[in-house]
């Protein structure tokens, strides 16, 4: 359909458009003028990318801390969460909702307020980080992992007993199949969490990682190397998010449809 | 706006009363290219002034985009379709139809009495007028002692009837019903029949136009029968119903609506088998 | 839901139970801290008498520092709200400029916000106004693009209906999209309003003068002295976080009853 073609189109065409006009009034000074701010405050486009260039080494290694951070914390708190949810299945039904909803309650806590309190319990940089991102993260996953794993239709679980399946078919022939799209919808949601937290903590009190990298940058007046080090957190948060989503869709195409 | 004075239930012979809507040659093809899909082809039939008309015909035939045409929610690839006179987007704007689609669509953050004031409202009537409005209407599908609920508190047939409340509360001439009763249980539905028997004859002059996929249902209802076939969705017969009325739960048992019951059934069988 | 009244009699002293397991679990574990010649033990992990014996010693700061971090968040949260919402229904009224910005609101979803903090008070060069600044930005984001989805969230066959009540744009938004849009706006707002609050946080944890993050901070660096704080700080956090979400939740209530996780008394 035309239509169909011309809303596909622009799409794609109306982002491209802001973006550009939006970054080519930055870098003619419209914002610096807008709010009255010198270029070492708002520093420009180029000046960024050229701030990227000069320290390709530093950024580079500073990426390296944090990612590394951001990917032990993350499967920790997902693996853990997911055990958590496995157990809560096991509990009898009612204590299993009160416990979900206690851990949903969870969700809603600025959890990241903990971060001073785990750095005086684990000292070691990259596991502080790492411990904070697993607190952050193991709720949603528990949350979501446990309600797809029990939302599973009354009927499905009668099929099953029907066929006599044991308690390990259920949960790997039915119960797991069926929380896929929860259980990517945290995964999902907690790169972000964990692009956070292990930000908080290089803020806090690391001395490495991209988060350190801004604040570092920014107290030696280099601020286009900060924004530079922004961008890449942007960029690692839109990649890792992009990359979860495409192994959906190869993996699960069924969840994915769905979700 | 247009009124019969002659009542509901006698009305005479549907040939004899002039053509409030007459459909010429209609055809809607969705898409273009190699993947265009014709939805209805070279449709065509009259519903008298003031009558009863049920098109009839299996999923995939086309019937609930007959209705939108008709509604003017959607225009016509070819052909044309004239009511009372007009286009059906003149007639749109004219606010001349109400519509009950198959699933309630009723807003969930207003109560039974808002949802059937709802269109009072947006047409801008004075408050008090439609207060009696709504209030009548909820007394002619039994729903008074509901007014303060909200939809989601009402069983499916509850819900359908007061999505045909909203669609009658501002006095269109026309009523275009898609499937109303297709999401009720078996028992509902035949209940809910009777009733919309009733709440049209309270109703004198209103012409309906009734998709249905259900034989039984368009030959209890209906004056005229449009009969259709899918893909694409063209029309097999026009029938004439001339079953006394008023139809009652009694009609179905009656020899003359079990014969034109298995006239219908056969005309669509004999067509699946070539 | 309704529950005979001996089972509502088991689920509280169940409840009553895990309480008295947990207090029972840390007195324990504190026992075991700082039975060790760890001199941080203190901080680490106090005892629960001791963690509300700081809360009263300190309430006078705790609370002056707490509103501190609470009104700049609270502050940020509403302005952020309502220019999130303004903007999405402007947005919503031109489908290329919807298209245009959807991706980049979407984008903002999967980028740590919080690394803006130094960034914002490079800027700003004001604790304050970087505080509502962070707290306003994350708003803003998660309300618009829920407030985005709300707003076409209306199955296709309500426009129909609106159509044929031949109702022009500004109804529709009025009388179906707008009130279709309530329940996204407030699970927006759910989520937005602990992230406001640690928006404000971290502008204390690096380097305000001022506030919880500060207080926390200051506890950490200033070791055994300090630790008095570091707990009750920590505490009041959690609980304005916890409060201030469920304060969103209580106004849903109020102007959303008839919101789907809301209802119950089907007839």
């Amino acid at each position: 359909m035309s239509t169909a073609t011309a809303t596909r189109v622009r799409n794609v065409v109306a982002p491209l458009v802001i973006f550009v006009v939006f970054v080519s009034l930055w870098q003619a000074q419209v914002f610096n003028d807008l709010f009255g701010l010198e270029t070492f405050a708002i520093p420009l486009p180029d000046q960024i990318v050229e701030a990227a260039g000069d320290n390709t080494a530093e950024l580079w290694r500073a990426f390296g801390q944090t990612f590394t951070a951001v990917l032990l914390g993350y499967s920790l708190g997902n693996g853990l969460g997911f055990v958590l949810a496995l157990l809560l299945l096991a509990l009898p039904h009612g204590a299993a909702r009160r416990a979900g909803a206690a851990f949903t309650a969870f969700q809603a806590l600025p959890i990241i307020a903990i971060a001073p309190l785990v750095a005086l319990w684990v000292p070691d940089s990259l596991w502080f980080k790492a411990c904070v991102v697993t607190i952050m993260v193991f709720p949603s996953m528990l949350v979501y992992a446990w309600r797809g794993m029990s939302g599973v239709p009354p009927e499905s679980l009668e099929l099953m007993a029907s066929y006599r399946a044991s308690t390990r078919q259920i949960l790997t022939g039915l119960r797991i199949p069926a929380a896929v799209p929860q259980i990517f919808t945290a995964l999902k949601y907690t790169t972000v969490l964990a692009l956070i937290g292990v930000v908080v903590c290089e803020i806090l009190k690391s001395h490495d990682g991209l988060g350190y990298e801004i604040h570092d940058a920014l107290q030696l007046f280099s601020t286009p190397l900060a924004w530079a080090a922004v961008g890449i957190l942007a960029l690692v948060g839109i990649a890792t998010y992009t990359v979860l989503v495409v192994l959906e869709r190869a993996l699960f195409p069924w969840a994915a449809r769905r979700g | 706006m247009t009124e019969a004075a002659t009542a509901p239930h006698d009305h005479g012979p549907v040939q004899a009363r002039p053509t409030a809507v007459a459909v010429r040659g209609v055809s809607k093809t969705f898409g273009n290219g190699a993947s265009a899909v014709t939805a209805l082809d070279d449709v065509s039939f009259d519903v008298p002034q003031g009558s009863f008309l049920s098109v009839l015909g299996p999923s995939g035939c086309g019937k609930s985009t007959l209705m939108r045409l008709v509604a003017g929610l959607q225009p016509a690839s070819t052909g044309t379709i004239e009511v009372a006179g007009g286009t059906p987007d003149e007639m749109r704007r004219a606010r001349e139809f109400g519509i009950v689609f198959q699933q309630p669509v009723l807003f969930d953050w207003r109560t039974v009495e808002q949802n059937v004031g709802l269109p009072l409202q947006i047409m801008g009537r004075p408050k008090g007028e439609a207060r009696e409005r709504v209030e009548h209407m909820l007394e002619l599908v039994g729903l008074s002692d509901f007014r303060k609920h909200r939809p989601w508190q009402l069983s499916g047939g509850m819900q359908q009837r007061v999505s045909i409340a909203r669609a009658l509360t501002f006095a269109p001439p026309f009523l275009l019903m898609d499937e109303p009763f297709g999401a009720l249980d078996m028992m509902t539905r035949e209940r809910m029949q009777t009733e919309l028997l009733s709440i049209w004859a309270s109703n004198p002059g209103t012409t309906v136009i009734f998709i249905t996929h259900s034989i039984s249902e368009a030959v209890l209802l209906s004056d005229r029968i449009v009969v259709m076939s899918a893909r694409p969705g063209r029309v097999l017969k026009v029938i004439d119903v001339d079953l006394p009325r008023p139809r009652t739960d009694e009609t179905r048992d009656s020899k003359e609506f079990v014969d034109v019951e298995a006239e219908i059934r056969q005309l669509i069988f004999s067509q699946e088998g070539r | 839901m309704s529950l005979a009244p001996g089972t509502k009699g088991r689920e509280r002293l169940i409840t009553a139970a895990v309480v008295v397991g947990v207090l029972a679990l840390w007195y324990v574990a504190a026992l075991l801290v700082q039975s060790g010649d760890d001199p941080l033990a203190a901080s680490k992990l106090p005892y629960p008498h001791g963690v509300i014996e700081q809360i009263v010693d300190n309430r006078s700061v705790l609370a002056e520092a707490g509103w501190t971090t609470l009104k700049q968040a609270l502050i940020g949260f509403a302005v952020g709200a309502v220019v999130g919402i303004f903007s999405s229904v402007v947005m919503a009224q031109a489908a290329w400029l919807e298209a245009g910005v959807i991706p980049f609101i979407l984008a903002a979803q999967m980028i740590p916000m919080i690394a803006l903090v130094p960034i914002a008070q490079n800027i700003f060069k004001n604790d304050d106004v970087t505080r509502i600044f962070i707290a306003a930005f994350i708003t803003f984001f998660s309300v618009s693009i829920a407030v985005l989805r709300g707003l076409k969230s209306a199955p296709p066959p309500a426009y129909e209906l609106m159509s044929s009540y031949n109702a022009g744009r500004a109804k529709t938004l009025r009388y179906l999209r707008l009130p279709a849009a309530v329940p996204m706006m407030f699970t927006g707002l759910r989520i937005a309003a602990p992230l406001s609050l640690v928006g404000s946080v971290l502008v204390d944890l690096s380097g305000a003068q001022s506030g919880l993050g500060y207080l926390m901070l200051a506890a950490i660096t200033f070791g055994s002295e300090g630790a008095a704080v570091l707990w009750g700080a920590m505490i009041v956090l959690l609980a304005l976080g916890f409060l201030m979400t469920q304060a969103v939740v209580l106004v849903e209530r109020i102007v959303a009853p008839w919101q789907p996780d809301l209802r119950h008394g089907k007839a």
